[in-house]
This record gives C-alpha cells, sequence and structure tokens, in this order.
C-alpha cells in the first residue's frame, strides 16, 4: 500500500515539474522599476511586462518613486532585492546615480536590464531601447514611400537645424533614397525647419506647398511640428493629395489620421518594449541568451534582435520596429501617448 | 514635582515608541513566514525578506534625513518650525559639488575635497543663519513662512547652480575612496552595518548630552515653553534661536554629505525634494511637538528606526507601492501623535465623572 502510494505521489509530482517546466519564466520574479508612478507610459509599459508575463508565466512586481527621484529609485530597488527578484528592469531617471546599487542586485545573481532610459554601462547587463537612429529613419521614408505610391516630390519638416537626433534620422533617409532603388523615382526637395515651434512649422509648411504645387508627400520627425503640419495641409485643402508621416504622439494627431491627412504615424511603443525586455530577463535567467556582442534573440513578433554595443561603452539591444498610428488603432492610444 | 511629571511622561512615550517598534516588527515577521510558507506549498523557492539582517544592511536610504532631524527637534523645542531644511540640504550638495570640480584642478585631491566639504557645511550654516535671523528680527512673520520663503530660495539657487545637470564624480577615486571611508558599512559575519548609522548615533549621544544635560537644553525648552518668561529670566531669546537654527542648518548640510555619499556621487538640483517633511515626522512622532518646549533625543531615535522598519517592512512584505507607503507612515504618525491627547481626555472625563459622582454624595 505504501509503495503504491509513494508511486502515486512520485508520478504527480514528476507530472508537476513536467507542467511547471512547460513555461520558461514559472517560478521567476521580475522586478520593474520606472522614472514615476502614476504615469499613464510606464503604465503602458508594465500592460506589455503584463503580456509577456501570461506566456511566460513569471510573476512581477512595479513601482516608481512619486517625486521621480533618484534616492527614490534606489529605495525601491533596495526592496526588490531584499524581495528576492531574478531579473530587475530599470527605467533610470539618472543613468549614473543607479550604478552602485544596480552592481549590488548583480553581485547578488540578479540580472539587471534598463529599459527606456538607460542605467550606465557599468552598471548594467543590458539596455534595451525601441529602435536606433537607422530603423527609425527608414521605417518613416517606407511609410510615407507607400503612401504615395512610391513617386513624386518629398519634403522633411525637421525640428531645428542643429537638432542631434533629427539631423542623425534625416542623415539616414537622404542615404536610403539615393542608395535603395525602389525610391528612385521620388524626388526629393531637402529639409525646412520648423524649430519646434507650432506657428513656425506652419508657416514653413504653407510656403513649401504654396512653392511646389505638385508636392505629394512630408515627413515630420519631431513631435512638436507634426500637428502644426497636419493642420496647415487640412486648411490649404491639400487632404489626400499631400500625405504625411512622422515621430508623433496619438493625441496630438488622432483628428489628423482620422481625416486623411497620414496613413500612419510612428512613435515607439512602450508595450512593445516592456514584452521584449520581459523575454529578454527571462532568457537570460534560464541562461537560453547571454547578453555578448553579436548574440541574438527571438521575441514572438521581434525576431532576430542582435545585441550591439552602444555608445557609452556598453551593449544595448534596439527593437528596431516602431508602433504606427492608424486611423483604426489611435484612439486607443490617445491617453497613453 | 513638576520635573518627575515631565519625566513620567518622557518615560511613557519612549515606552509606547518600543510598544510600535515591536508590534510592527512582529506584524512583519509573521507576514513574512506566512507568505514563504504559500511560496513553500506552491513548490517555489522562498526567501527570507524581512529579518534583522536585511533590515540593517538595508537602512541607509532610511537614515538620510535622520541628520537634518537632530537639528529640527532644536527647532521644534524652541517652538520654531523650519521647512527649508531639504532645500538647504540640496543647496550645500550643490555647493559641494560645484566647488570640487574647479579646487581638484588646482590642488590635490584630497584637500580639495576637503574644502568642498567645509564648503557644504558652511553653506548649510549660512543658510541655517539667514532662516534664524529672519525668524527673530520678523517676529511677526510665522516661521512657518518665513522658511516657506526661503525654501523657494535655496531651492532657487540650487538651479541657478547646477541647472539640469547632474554632477557625478563616480570615476574620481578620491571622492568615491572619502565616500567608502565615511558611509560605506563595517561587515561582522553577515551584517553589514551602515557607516551612516553609526555616525548617526554618536550625533544623536551629542545632541542628547546637550538637550539634557546642560543648561543650553534646558533654556531651549524654557523658550519653547514661554519666550516672555524665558526673556524677563535672563535668557538671551535672540541669540540663542539663532543659533539653533545655525546647528539645523549645519545638520541639514550633514545630510546632505551623507546623501552625496550614497547615492553614487552624483548632485542634481531636485535631490531631496520632500526630506524636511519627513525629518518633521520623525522628530514629532519621538515626541517634540510643535507647541515646543518637550522631546526627548531617545524618543527621536526610536522613531527613525520605526520608519525605516515601517517603511522597508511596508514596502516588501506587504509590497505597497512607495508612494502608498508615505500614507501609511501619515496615518500611524497622526494616529500615535494624537494618542496621549486621547488618553488625556479620557483621564480628564474620568476625573471629572468622579468629582460630578463625589459632589452628588455630599
Amino acid at each position: 500500500m505504501k509503495k503504491i502510494l509513494a508511486i502515486v505521489l512520485a508520478l504527480v509530482l514528476s507530472l508537476s515539474l513536467m507542467a511547471v517546466a512547460e513555461k520558461a519564466g514559472e517560478g521567476l520574479t521580475i522586478g520593474i522599476v520606472y522614472k514615476q508612478s502614476g504615469n499613464a507610459y510606464f503604465q503602458a509599459g508594465v500592460d506589455g511586462f503584463a503580456k509577456a508575463a501570461e506566456e511566460l508565466g513569471f510573476e512581477f512586481v512595479h513601482d516608481g518613486p512619486e517625486d521621480s527621484s533618484n534616492d527614490g529609485q534606489e529605495r525601491i530597488i533596495r526592496n526588490y532585492i531584499d524581495m528576492g527578484v531574478d531579473v530587475l528592469c530599470i527605467s533610470a531617471n539618472d543613468a549614473a546615480g543607479l550604478v552602485d546599487v544596480c552592481n549590488e542586485a548583480r553581485a547578488q545573481g540578479i540580472v539587471v536590464l534598463s529599459w527606456d532610459a538607460k542605467v550606465d554601462a557599468e552598471g548594467r547587463d543590458l539596455d534595451v531601447e525601441p529602435a536606433g537612429a537607422k530603423a527609425i529613419g527608414v521605417q518613416q521614408l517606407e511609410s510615407i514611400a507607400e503612401s504615395i505610391g512610391y513617386e513624386g516630390q518629398l519634403a522633411i519638416v525637421s525640428a531645428g537645424a542643429t537638432a542631434p537626433n533629427q539631423n542623425l534620422w534625416i542623415g539616414f533617409i537622404e542615404e536610403e533614397l539615393k542608395t535603395n532603388e525602389k525610391y528612385s523615382k521620388i524626388e526629393y526637395l531637402g529639409v525646412v525647419y520648423g524649430d519646434d515651434d507650432y506657428t513656425k512649422s506652419y508657416d514653413v509648411t504653407k510656403s513649401l506647398i504654396d512653392k511646389y504645387p505638385d508636392l505629394k508627400g512630408l515627413i515630420v520627425p519631431t513631435t512638436n511640428g507634426g500637428p502644426a503640419v497636419a493642420k496647415c495641409i487640412m486648411d490649404e485643402g491639400k487632404v489626400g493629395q499631400i500625405k504625411m508621416t512622422g515621430l508623433t504622439l496619438a493625441h496630438d494627431m488622432a483628428e489628423y489620421i482620422k481625416g486623411g491627412v497620414a496613413d500612419a504615424t510612428f512613435l515607439w511603443s512602450p508595450i512593445d518594449l516592456g514584452y521584449v525586455t520581459a523575454y529578454v530577463g527571462v532568457a537570460m535567467v534560464n541562461g537560453e541568451f547571454k547578453a555578448e556582442e553579436g548574440t541574438t534573440i527571438d521575441v514572438p513578433g521581434f525576431e532576430g534582435l542582435e545585441v550591439i554595443p552602444s555608445d557609452d561603452g556598453g551593449l544595448i539591444l534596439y527593437l528596431n520596429k516602431l508602433f504606427g498610428f492608424t486611423a483604426e488603432n489611435v484612439d486607443d492610444w490617445i491617453d497613453i501617448l | 514635582m513638576k520635573a518627575k511629571k515631565a519625566l513620567s511622561h518622557l518615560l511613557r512615550w519612549e515606552t509606547m515608541l518600543v510598544v510600535l517598534l515591536v508590534a510592527l516588527w512582529l506584524v512583519f515577521d509573521a507576514k513574512d513566514a506566512s507568505l514563504q510558507a504559500a511560496k513553500l506549498a506552491k513548490g517555489r523557492k522562498a526567501t527570507d525578506v524581512f529579518n534583522f539582517t536585511k533590515m540593517l544592511n538595508g537602512m541607509g536610504p532610511y537614515l538620510l534625513y535622520s541628520f537634518m532631524a537632530l537639528g529640527m527637534a532644536l527647532i521644534l523645542g524652541m517652538g520654531d518650525i523650519d521647512i527649508s531644511v531639504g532645500a538647504i540640504a540640496a543647496l550645500s550638495a550643490s555647493v559641494m559639488g560645484t566647488v570640487y570640480g574647479p579646487f581638484k584642478k588646482v590642488m590635490a585631491p584630497g584637500l580639495a575635497l576637503a574644502l568642498a566639504i567645509l564648503c557644504c557645511v558652511m553653506t548649510g550654516a549660512a543658510c541655517g543663519f539667514l532662516n534664524g535671523f529672519l525668524v527673530t528680527r520678523f517676529r511677526e512673520l510665522f516661521p512657518m513662512i518665513i522658511t516657506l520663503g526661503t525654501q523657494l530660495f535655496y531651492r532657487g539657487f540650487c538651479y541657478l547652480l547646477l541647472g539640469g545637470e547632474t554632477l557625478q564624480y563616480k570615476d574620481d577615486t578620491v571622492w568615491v575612496g572619502f565616500k567608502k571611508l565615511y558611509n560605506g558599512s563595517i561587515t561582522l559575519g553577515d551584517l553589514s552595518i551602515p557607516t551612516m548609522l553609526i555616525w548617526f548615533l554618536l550625533l544623536a549621544a551629542v545632541f542628547f548630552v546637550f538637550l539634557h544635560l546642560t543648561t543650553g537644553g534646558r533654556k531651549l525648552f524654557a523658550i519653547g515653553t514661554n519666550r516672555v518668561t524665558s526673556r524677563y529670566s535672563g535668557i538671551r531669546v535672540d541669540r540663542f534661536e539663532l543659533s539653533m537654527f545655525v546647528i539645523c542648518g549645519v545638520t541639514s548640510a550633514l545630510s546632505a554629505m551623507f546623501y552625496v555619499g550614497s547615492v553614487s556621487a552624483t548632485v542634481r538640483a531636485d535631490a531631496m525634494v520632500g526630506y524636511e517633511m519627513y525629518a518633521i515626522a520623525v522628530a514629532v512622532l519621538g515626541g517634540f511637538s510643535t507647541g515646543g518646549g518637550k522631546g526627548n533625543i531617545i524618543g527621536l531615535i526610536l522613531s527613525v528606526i520605526i520608519f525605516g522598519v515601517m517603511k522597508k517592512g511596508l514596502g516588501t512584505v506587504f509590497g505597497l507601492p512607495d508612494s502608498t507607503v508615505n500614507l501609511a507612515v501619515g496615518a500611524v504618525l497622526i494616529v500615535f501623535s494624537l494618542l496621549p491627547n486621547l488618553l488625556e481626555d479620557l483621564s480628564n472625563f474620568r476625573r471629572l465623572r468622579r468629582q460630578h459622582a463625589q459632589a452628588q454624595l455630599k
């Protein structure tokens, strides 16, 4: 009798072990620390973690200081270390300020990832970020090219003439226009600058439209310029003839996207970012993935993500996929971005 | 007679704080044990989240405001209040960081750091002096209003010095080495006691001697009880009060020094926002009322520990978000501070009823 009982018990135990082993993140806890509590952007990020948690079976805790302070984040991180989390995913208020506490965590075998806002290279295992400069530029170009049928006049309405991010992206757009055959029928007119000012952006767009009656496409790689350009296209009665795209916030652009000024505008999605970060963290704890230059990881919907060296001498992983706001989905994002 | 009564009051208050501390500890420990049991039952690994070692090792972040709480005790003891201490600390830290950079180019880094720390303390003293000067010179204004003004002034000054920049010296071996010297930890087996705790206890001992064993302390409580009588009894109230404000400024600068040392050697203009409220809360729970004239440093030490334990426990064992922890701490502060008043009301009520009954018997 005892033997049978023992066998049954052993069977049950092994079955339950097998059931546990089904999901990669079972039994793991992820501690998510973001810049500030009550911030819709980071709540969306946590939604991404939650989505991954459903698929991988890990548990997570999340918190941010109410005052966006560095010491508040340090306090939370220390609590999470005490609670015995396996992974820390941190969006840092101060890249340098958290290095010490992060290294304490790593000394205890905790995987430390930064997401959205980095922790300095010496305090993290890997930084997970939305997109590299090239991907940001090329994805906007591809979207507008599709909207205008890969031919016609195209111009860019940028922020300031010296804005470093915008110039980097525009550099990649121009290179792609020159080198990629499929854009050969697009006539590139150049860049005008709206200085991230609503009125100025509106005015330079208006003079562009007046000067080039056949203008078909506009790229606006700055969130402050987008609504002004869209309003101008609408006021000039050019909806349908001129299309735009760019990096914009959803709530700024919702009415224009639905009004047909743009087929899609872009920004990174915090949901995707949280989702991928969670997958990376779990894979690193399980030893399936190491953060070394050149290693790759497959996340559902994001295949072949590669670890590359970052500017600060550490390692970084880009999702390289911006999220497109379209007439169908933009309303869901109004409260978030 | 009065002294005896005061003594018994103090003893009672400190005993209550000890009871509160033990109660909190037991609650957190029990909750921790049940969490572990639940995890083990599910076949998970269980971590001992709340214990003495972890509490002691992680006390650091909850000691940052303890120094300014000591200074605040002096101010509250006189019936004043100073809500600019957080801004004073931020400004002292900003000065320390700003001064160090240029200094170390022209002299030995060690000397530069010593000078920077001196500047930090001097800044705290100067800010305290300004507060004290304004409070004693313009009696028609409440200290609360004056220090509200100076708080905004000092904070603005931080931004003037630093802008939105973060000063960091994490690669500076002298800075980091010295930081470890005064703000590291002492390892005893499993325990790594934050050096900050030892500094705090030493300073608290000095404050204890001053407040409870010297004439200075008696003057202070006399001023807090009745400023006018104190003046007629020959205490130079204004001068004494001014010097207490200076000391409070210096303790804020000490907090700043430890703050700069604690967060990877970075200095920011928006550092230590809201720390004045922690300092006041700690002092009040420790037994220093805003009415002045009473308080005990032993209670303040207990109160610092209680705040640390409460925040840590609520944050880890109960998993409350950082912002919600403050809510719970605030609630405990109010209830616990009201307790003596409620008890007094109750005993008054009983006495009245007894007298009433006796009167009726006659």
